[in-house]
């Protein structure tokens, strides 16, 4: 089964609704619930980096009855050291958002301990693309 | 008798569309132009009962009748009934109305409360899976257990207030000796929910509580009465305890930090979607209310929510300035002898997962994948029409074939023009035999 969501960067109120979604849709699989928690973190966490960094983007979802994929793609600033950002409490973030509650700097640690994959690619100036897999 | 509380009166019901709208957990439908409760679905919340416009809907609580079988009926008035006589002198006249109406005893809710509220405090000190989320409203737990399972080690293993009061006053009767048998506890309730909850208790094995009376029934019996009645006994609750019924629920906010008081079905269901996203991971404790205004907004409860918040907002206040004055809580004894029954859950609470489509998972992919074929042919306006709350939800039901496409009228209308469509070529059809002067214009 295939979902695609587009993602708009400047709505902050319909921000996570991809992933409110996702995890309507996985919950009608019958997944074992801690699975499905594992899931919605992890791709909340990734659908709000496309808002708050990348201006939104498109996110498509790939389930069959083994595996899970999800497909962040965004046209964005690009990721500039991957391995610093994947330091827990590292964020580029602006005081303005983090006054919102984001920036705590556990973005992509949170997706690497909420995932069974990820795969992350980044070109500076161009955009990032960032996988997200699960055995199911 | 039926498990649920949430029962429908047909003949009152004339399948509008409002309850079908409102209803949390989607649980249920118009067929046949009347609605249908899915028990499965259901937990108990009273939406449907608040909401409906002819009165077709109702709580299915037990009769005050029922008192009569036992030689001791104790009543446990849940701090919100306090609020129902706003006009009453104190909360003593209220208690000394129940024992007017056929009550030989009363426990107040309220006071097992604030055993309940100490436990909780020692619970949060001591977990590590943050936040916890109260396990007061049996509404509550059951939306947890159907649309958010993966959020039930967040449920704080304590017993309600109610369970706590029953408990104590069976366990008190006992050791006096009397035959427990002829004991009978009365939860008199703001909500269909708690009545749910004896008959299917979650965390335990079995309620101690006997009968749950509506608020709305003893009201009727009570209302003149509370002015009159001379207060023969001192109230034992304290300004701790009755404010379990206020909208911010019974913990002291000073006393943690990281604290939601959440109340109302749709921002109930926003906060648990930000704790399953994992957003809300550093806040220590959630208590969540079904109702809007917490308890005193319950089905069953007759005052206004707002109205009663002041109200008790007065006795609270009252009672601070009592404490005071007598150096030192009113009930220190009995709490201390409540805080030595058991309270902590027994059992685990299992999920219920009733929006799963089928226990194969291939085929429940298939079926998701037919199901975002026809949602997509749908009109996606959520009319409500063909009896499902949503287009989404009637994609559902017509995989799962509970329902027909052509229950959706802009399905059956595209159908219509189809035929019309059809038959309309058909009449331009040339019949060899037929002179070509009568084709039809």
């Amino acid at each position: 089964m295939y979902l695609q969501f587009m993602v708009d960067g400047d709505d902050f109120l319909r921000a996570g609704e991809a992933s409110a979604a996702v995890k309507r849709t996985l919950k009608q699989l019958g997944l074992e619930s801690s699975l499905i928690r594992r899931i919605a973190i992890a791709m909340y966490e990734a659908e709000m980096n496309m808002v708050l960094h990348a201006n939104g983007g498109k996110i498509e979802v790939n389930l069959s009855d083994t595996y899970l994929s999800i497909l962040l793609k965004d046209t964005g600033p690009g990721i500039v050291d991957v391995n610093l950002a994947m330091q827990e409490g590292y964020s580029t973030a602006t005081q303005k958002i983090r006054e919102l509650g984001f920036g705590a700097g556990m973005g992509l640690p949170n997706m690497k301990r909420y995932s069974d994959e990820l795969k992350i690619t980044t070109i500076v100036g161009v955009g990032t693309e960032i996988l997200l897999g699960y055995q199911l | 008798m039926d498990t649920h509380s949430v029962t429908l009166e047909k003949s009152k019901c004339i399948g509008c569309t409002d309850c079908i709208k409102r209803c949390p957990t989607e649980a249920i439908r118009v067929r046949n132009s009347k609605a249908q409760i899915i028990e499965d679905r259901c937990i108990d919340c009273g939406n449907c009962i608040r909401i409906c416009r002819n009165g077709a809907k109702k709580a299915a609580t037990d009769g005050i009748e029922l008192m009569k079988k036992y030689t001791y009926r104790i009543a446990l008035p849940a701090p919100s009934f306090y609020a129902q006589f706003p006009k009453a002198p104190g909360i003593e006249w209220i208690l000394e109305a129940l024992l007017q109406i056929g009550f030989t005893d009363y426990f107040e809710v309220a006071t097992a409360a604030e055993v309940i509220s100490e436990a909780t405090y020692a619970y949060l000190k001591k977990t590590l899976t943050h936040p916890v989320i109260s396990s007061a409203c049996p509404a509550i737990v059951r939306l947890i257990q159907s649309r958010f399972p993966s959020l039930l080690p967040h449920i704080l293993p304590i017993i309600s207030p109610m369970e706590l009061a029953a408990r104590y006053i069976k366990t008190e009767y006992a050791k006096k000796g009397m035959d427990i048998k002829e004991v009978g506890v009365f939860f008199i309730s703001p909500c269909p929910a708690k009545a749910t909850e004896i008959r299917m208790p979650r965390g335990i094995e079995k309620s101690m509580v006997d009968g749950v009376l509506s608020m709305q029934d003893l009201y009727k019996q009570m209302r003149n009465l509370v002015g009159k009645v001379t207060p023969s006994q001192t109230k034992k609750s304290s300004h701790r305890g009755i404010i379990w019924a206020t909208r911010n629920g019974g913990i002291e906010e000073d006393k943690i930090s990281g604290y939601i008081a959440v109340d109302g079905m749709e921002n109930v269901i926003n906060i648990l979607e930000k704790v399953e996203d994992g957003t809300l991971n550093h806040m220590t404790f959630i208590e969540a209310m079904a109702c809007t205004g917490g308890c005193l907004g319950g089905a069953l409860t007759i005052e206004d929510p707002y109205v009663s918040r002041s109200t008790l907002r007065k006795w609270i206040k009252a009672d601070k300035k009592e404490e005071v004055l007598r150096k030192g809580p009113v009930n220190q004894k009995l709490l201390e002898a409540i805080v030595k029954v058991p309270y902590g859950f027994e059992c685990e609470i299992f999920p219920s997962p009733v929006f799963s489509l089928h226990t194969n998972r291939l085929k429940a992919l298939e079926m998701m994948e037919n199901i975002e074929k026809l949602y997509q042919a749908l009109p996606q306006i959520d009319c409500g029409s063909c009896g499902a709350p949503t287009c989404r939800c009637f994609a559902e039901d017509v995989i799962r074939q509970e329902a027909s496409s052509e229950a959706c009228i802009f399905m059956l209308r595209r159908k219509i023009k189809e035929l019309s469509d059809e038959m309309h070529q058909l009449a331009y059809t040339v019949i060899p035999t037929e002179s070509h002067n009568e084709k039809p214009k």
